[in-house]
C-alpha cells in the first residue's frame, strides 16, 4: 500500500511536468506571435516616417531652402513614437540623375526603413524656353527679321526672346555654385583676384573644369578679360563686376557624369556692370551652352566677325548687340534645366521615382 | 495496517493538492496568454486599418484633404471591422503660395474603449496648390 501511494505521487508529478512543458510551449509560441504582430505595426509605421522625412524635405526645397550634398533634416513624429531623417544627395553622389536624390529613414523601436526618392525639377517657368531672356525684354530693334538672329528647335517663334518689360530672370543658387563640396573631386577650382585681370584657362590648366573666379576687390569698374583660343571646355562662375571677351574660339560648357553646367554664371555684386563681347577684325566666337549674366550684355563687331550662342542666354538687361549675332536654341533647357537655377516662385521639384532599400 | 492506511490518505491528499495547484497555474497562465494574444491580434487589425485609412487620405482630393481637422469623436470603420474606430489628431499644416503639407496622426480604437487608442500612426501629405495633385510620396 505504501508503494502504491508513492507511485501515485510520482505519476502526479510526471503529469504536472508534462502539463507545465505543454503550457510553457504554448505560452512561448503565443508570445512570439504577439511580438511579431507588434513588429509588423512598427515596420509599417517606420515606412510612413521615412516618407514623412522625404515629403518634408521636398516641401522645404520648393519653399526655397537649398541643401548641399549630405545635408539632412531630422524630426520626431507628432505622436512621439518614432523619428525620421532625410538626407539630400546630389546626382553625382547618388549615381542617379535628376536634381537630387533624397534618402528617407524612418525609425520606430528597433526598426529602421530606408526609402529613396529621386527628385526632378519641374519646368513650370517659361523663362527656360527662350533663345534670349532678359529683364528688359528682347533684342534692340535693328529692322531685320527675327528669324535671321533666332532659331528655336524646340519652341515656337514666340520664344525667340522675352517680351519687353514683362520678365523676371531666373537666378542661380550662388552658395551652391561656389561651394567646392557640391562638385565631384577634382572638378572645381577657385581663383581669387582683386583687380583688373586677364584670364586664360589654358594657361592656368583649368580647361575641362568648373572654375570659380572670386573677385575680392571693391571697384565696380574692374574687368575680367577672358582669353580663349581653339576649342575650350570651361564652366565659369564669377562675381567679377565686368567681363570682356574678344577671342576667336569655341567655348563649351563642362559636362561631367551626365550633368551639364552652365557656360557662364556671372553674378556681380555691383549694379551697372557689363558682359561685353567685342569681336574686332574677323573674329568668330561660338558659345555652346547656357549663359547667365546678371549684368548688361553688349556685343560689338567689325569685319566678318560673328558671335553664335548655341544654347540660351539669360541677361539682366540688353545693350547694343548689333546684327552679327545668332542664337540657336538647340538644347531643351525647359525640359532639362541647368542645375540649381531658381527660375521662378512657381518652380516645382517633384519626386519622379521611389524605391525602398532592403 | 492502520499506519499504512493513514499514509495512503495523506499521500492521496498531497497528490490531489499538487494536481490542483498545477491545473490552477495552467489555467491562469493560459488565460493571461490568451488575453495577450487577443491584444496583439487587435494591434494587427488596427495596424492594417490605420494603413488603409492613411491610403484613403492620400487619395482624397485637395479640398477634402484641407477639410481634415482634429476629430472630436471616434468614427467606426465599416463592417466587418465596425468594432474598431479611428480618430485624427495632431493635425497641422505648413504651406506656401504653391505647396500644402499636412501632417496627421491616425489613432485606432476598439469601440468598446474609446479612451485609449490601440495604435497611433503618423503620416504627412504634400500637394500642389495649383491643381491639388500629389507632390510627395
Amino acid at each position: 500500500m505504501k508503494r502504491k501511494g508513492q507511485a501515485f505521487i510520482i505519476v502526479v508529478i510526471v503529469f504536472g511536468l508534462i502539463v507545465s512543458v505543454f503550457a510553457i510551449s504554448i505560452s512561448t509560441a503565443m508570445r512570439s506571435q504577439a511580438l511579431e504582430e507588434t513588429e509588423i505595426y512598427q515596420r509599417e509605421q517606420a515606412l510612413y516616417f521615412a516618407q514623412m522625412g522625404i515629403n518634408q524635405m521636398i516641401y522645404s526645397i520648393n519653399n526655397g531652402t537649398t541643401y548641399t550634398n549630405g545635408q539632412n533634416i531630422t524630426g520626431t513624429s507628432p505622436s512621439g513614437i518614432g523619428s525620421y531623417k532625410a538626407t539630400y544627395i546630389t546626382p553625382d553622389n547618388s549615381g542617379y540623375g535628376g536634381i537630387a536624390t533624397i534618402k528617407g529613414e524612418g525609425t520606430v523601436g528597433q526598426f529602421t526603413r530606408i526609402v529613396y526618392a529621386n527628385v526632378q525639377g519641374g519646368g513650370s517657368s517659361d523663362s527656360l524656353k527662350y533663345c534670349l531672356y532678359t529683364s528688359t525684354g528682347g533684342k534692340d530693334s535693328i529692322g531685320i527679321p527675327d528669324s535671321n538672329y533666332f532659331f528655336n528647335l524646340f519652341y515656337n517663334p514666340s520664344y525667340f526672346y522675352c517680351p519687353l518689360g514683362t520678365c523676371t530672370i531666373p537666378y542661380p543658387d550662388w552658395s551652391w555654385y561656389t561651394n567646392s563640396s557640391n562638385y565631384p573631386a577634382g572638378l572645381f577650382v577657385q581663383r581669387n583676384f582683386t583687380g583688373n585681370q586677364s584670364y586664360n584657362p589654358t594657361t592656368y590648366g583649368d580647361t575641362g573644369k568648373v572654375v570659380f573666379i572670386n573677385y575680392a576687390g571693391s571697384n565696380s569698374s574692374d574687368t575680367l578679360t577672358i582669353v580663349l583660343s581653339g576649342s575650350v571646355s570651361l564652366s565659369l562662375i564669377t562675381n567679377f563686376p565686368n567681363i570682356d571677351i574678344s577671342s576667336t574660339a569655341a567655348w563649351t560648357a563642362v559636362n561631367f557624369n551626365g550633368l551639364t553646367y552652365p557656360v557662364l554664371v556671372h553674378s556681380p555684386a555691383y549694379a551697372n556692370t557689363q558682359f561685353s563681347v567685342r569681336l574686332q577684325g574677323n573674329k568668330v566666337l561660338t558659345i555652346n551652352g547656357f549663359v547667365y549674366t546678371n549684368a548688361t550684355f553688349t556685343a560689338s563687331y567689325s569685319g566678318q566677325s560673328m558671335l553664335t550662342i548655341n544654347g540660351e542666354m539669360v541677361a539682366n538687361s540688353l545693350g547694343n548687340i548689333a546684327d552679327k549675332i545668332k542664337f540657336n536654341y538647340i538644347n531643351d533647357y525647359f525640359g532639362n534645366p541647368p542645375p540649381h537655377f531658381i527660375v521662378s516662385s512657381s518652380v516645382k521639384f517633384l519626386p519622379s521615382s521611389y524605391r525602398e532599400e532592403y | 495496517m492502520k499506519l499504512r492506511k493513514g499514509t495512503s490518505i495523506i499521500e492521496a491528499a498531497i497528490s490531489i493538492a499538487l494536481m490542483g495547484i498545477i491545473l490552477l497555474w495552467s489555467i491562469t497562465a493560459y488565460t493571461n496568454v490568451s488575453k495577450q494574444s487577443k491584444s496583439s491580434e487587435d494591434i494587427e487589425i488596427a495596424s492594417t486599418l490605420a494603413s488603409k485609412q492613411i491610403e484613403y487620405v492620400k487619395a482624397l482630393n485637395y479640398t477634402n484633404l484641407q477639410s481634415i481637422i482634429n476629430s472630436s469623436s471616434v468614427v467606426p470603420f465599416s463592417s466587418p471591422y465596425n468594432n474598431f474606430g479611428y480618430k485624427y489628431t495632431n493635425v497641422s499644416v505648413q504651406e506656401n503660395s504653391n505647396f500644402y503639407l499636412k501632417t496627421i496622426t491616425v489613432e485606432v480604437y476598439k469601440m468598446s474603449d474609446t479612451s485609449t487608442p490601440i495604435i497611433k500612426m503618423d503620416c504627412n501629405f504634400l500637394r500642389n496648390k495649383s491643381d491639388g495633385t500629389n507632390a510627395g510620396i
